[in-house]
């Protein structure tokens, strides 16, 4: 299932397909270790417009919502 | 001799900086903390060396004014030498600075810091084939507590005297022929005045750097168009930005070495610290945690103010009393004296019980 990150939930493993943001947001997201084809864990959702907390190459990293809409993920199907 | 101390944010240069120098600049568990830089002449075997300590940065293209710092001191002031510091319970992310740290074909010595955090977190690092693959020395530090700092330096001078620059790495076959076809196109003299080499500059300006860009149009226009076609073939056959295929070939060179020269091994058990976390950091459960904290904070306070306000009022009471028995009630100094007592007395200080004075 293609999605984007900020609809995933605590707990749930993800495939980074794509970044849909300008060069600003790659940038950053590329400086925090975000990159297509990287598996990316979600530790814990954002609550309320809260930033959520996730975990990419052993390190955690709070990603705001907004920043969170512009990237595309894959969830493996559940059986 | 002029050394640079350049890593990611919070991987540990003000402390590294501090063990060496033993000058107290400002340390903290935040990224960012250190936003210009610092030197300090350090003596080493009676050698003495110019020690800097910069502010942290991710990589060389940034937006960010502190970062921008960085970068501007290491291609202008051209230090002798660079001591990279990686945070190794990040490495793989932390090897992508390094990667392009050693295309600024500057003499390196990477310092592996951190590495009892590392090893907490089950990553075990190769330092020999670490240093083997990238072609500089290595050496494991704990900044913090000094250790491995001493080797570290002694690397770093030989490093230096030597002019051990390292290896580049390279990238996928069609990408390290745009940036090839690029150098071509480029003039030496552009890349000596903005003193970046021209492999970097041609790779920065796949990656869209501004500043580059800026001093390219000024220096040879004629070549812009035919680098915006260089850019878009580029973009067009990777389907993405070109910045985007940059960043994506250092990060996956990044990843094959820390494949290649670290083992990781997974600990799923939950440490305390994520069990203590998981109530405190909790969107709706936090707050009513801090909230009674705050209360029993406050509580502490009052109860504790209330048992020492007795014993402090009848201090005070005996020192009027005493007072008086020595002077005339009546007299000027005793009125001022008592002022300033029963002013004391009054003062929140006292007054933490929070409850009337009587008297």
């Amino acid at each position: 299932m293609i999605t984007t990150l900020e609809k995933l939930k605590g707990g749930d493993t993800a495939v980074i397909r794509d970044i849909k943001g300008g060069y600003g947001v790659r940038q950053r997201l590329s400086r925090l270790g975000l990159h297509p084809k990287d598996t990316i864990e979600i530790i814990r959702s954002g609550y309320v417009g809260g930033p959520m907390l996730v975990e990419i190459h052993g390190s955690e990293v709070g990603i705001g919502l907004g920043m969170a809409e512009k990237i595309e993920v894959e969830v493996p199907d559940r059986p | 001799m002029k050394i640079a101390l350049v890593g990611q944010p919070n991987c540990g240069k003000s402390s590294l900086f501090n063990s060496v120098a033993g000058y107290k600049t400002v340390v903290s568990n935040f990224p960012g903390t250190t936003v210009e830089y610092v030197s300090s002449r350090v003596y080493l075997n009676r050698e003495s060396f110019e020690l800097v300590d910069l502010p942290g940065i991710y990589s060389l293209s940034t937006p960010e004014k502190e970062e921008r710092f960085t970068r501007d001191y290491l291609l202008r002031k051209k230090p002798d030498l660079v001591v990279n510091i990686v945070d190794s319970s990040v490495l793989s992310r932390s090897l992508e600075l390094t990667l392009e740290l050693l295309e600024l074909r500057l003499p390196l010595v990477v310092s592996l810091n951190m590495i009892d955090e590392a090893k907490r977190k089950g990553i075990e690092i190769d330092v020999d084939h670490l240093s083997q693959d990238l072609g500089v020395p290595v050496i494991p530090t704990i900044a913090i507590r000094g250790e491995g700092v001493p080797e570290l330096f002694q690397k770093a001078i030989a490093a230096a005297k030597e002019g051990r620059i390292g290896k580049t790495f390279c990238l996928s076959m069609d990408v390290e022929r745009t940036v090839s076809h690029l150098s071509s196109l480029l003039e030496k003299k552009t890349a000596d005045t903005l003193g970046v080499p021209m492999r970097l500059l041609a790779i920065k300006v796949l990656e869209q750097d501004e500043e580059f860009y800026a001093a390219i149009e000024k220096e040879t226009p004629q070549v812009i168009p035919e680098m915006g076609h260089l850019r878009r073939d580029l973009s067009e056959c990777h389907g993405r930005p070109s910045d985007m295929v940059i960043s994506s070939e250092r990060h996956s060179l990044a990843m094959n070495l820390f494949e290649h020269v670290a083992k990781v091994r997974r600990r799923r058990e939950k440490t305390f610290r994520d069990q203590v976390d998981k109530y405190l950091m909790h969107p709706f459960l936090g707050y009513i945690i801090l909230g009674l904290m705050l209360i029993s904070f406050f509580g502490f306070v009052f109860s504790l103010g209330r048992q020492i306000e007795a014993p402090l009022l009848g201090w005070f009471e005996a020192l009027s009393a005493y007072f008086a028995s020595l002077m005339d009630r009546g007299s000027l100094i005793f009125t001022l004296l008592n002022g300033l007592i029963q002013a004391l007395e009054r003062s929140p200080l006292v007054e933490v019980g929070g409850e009337n004075i009587p008297g």
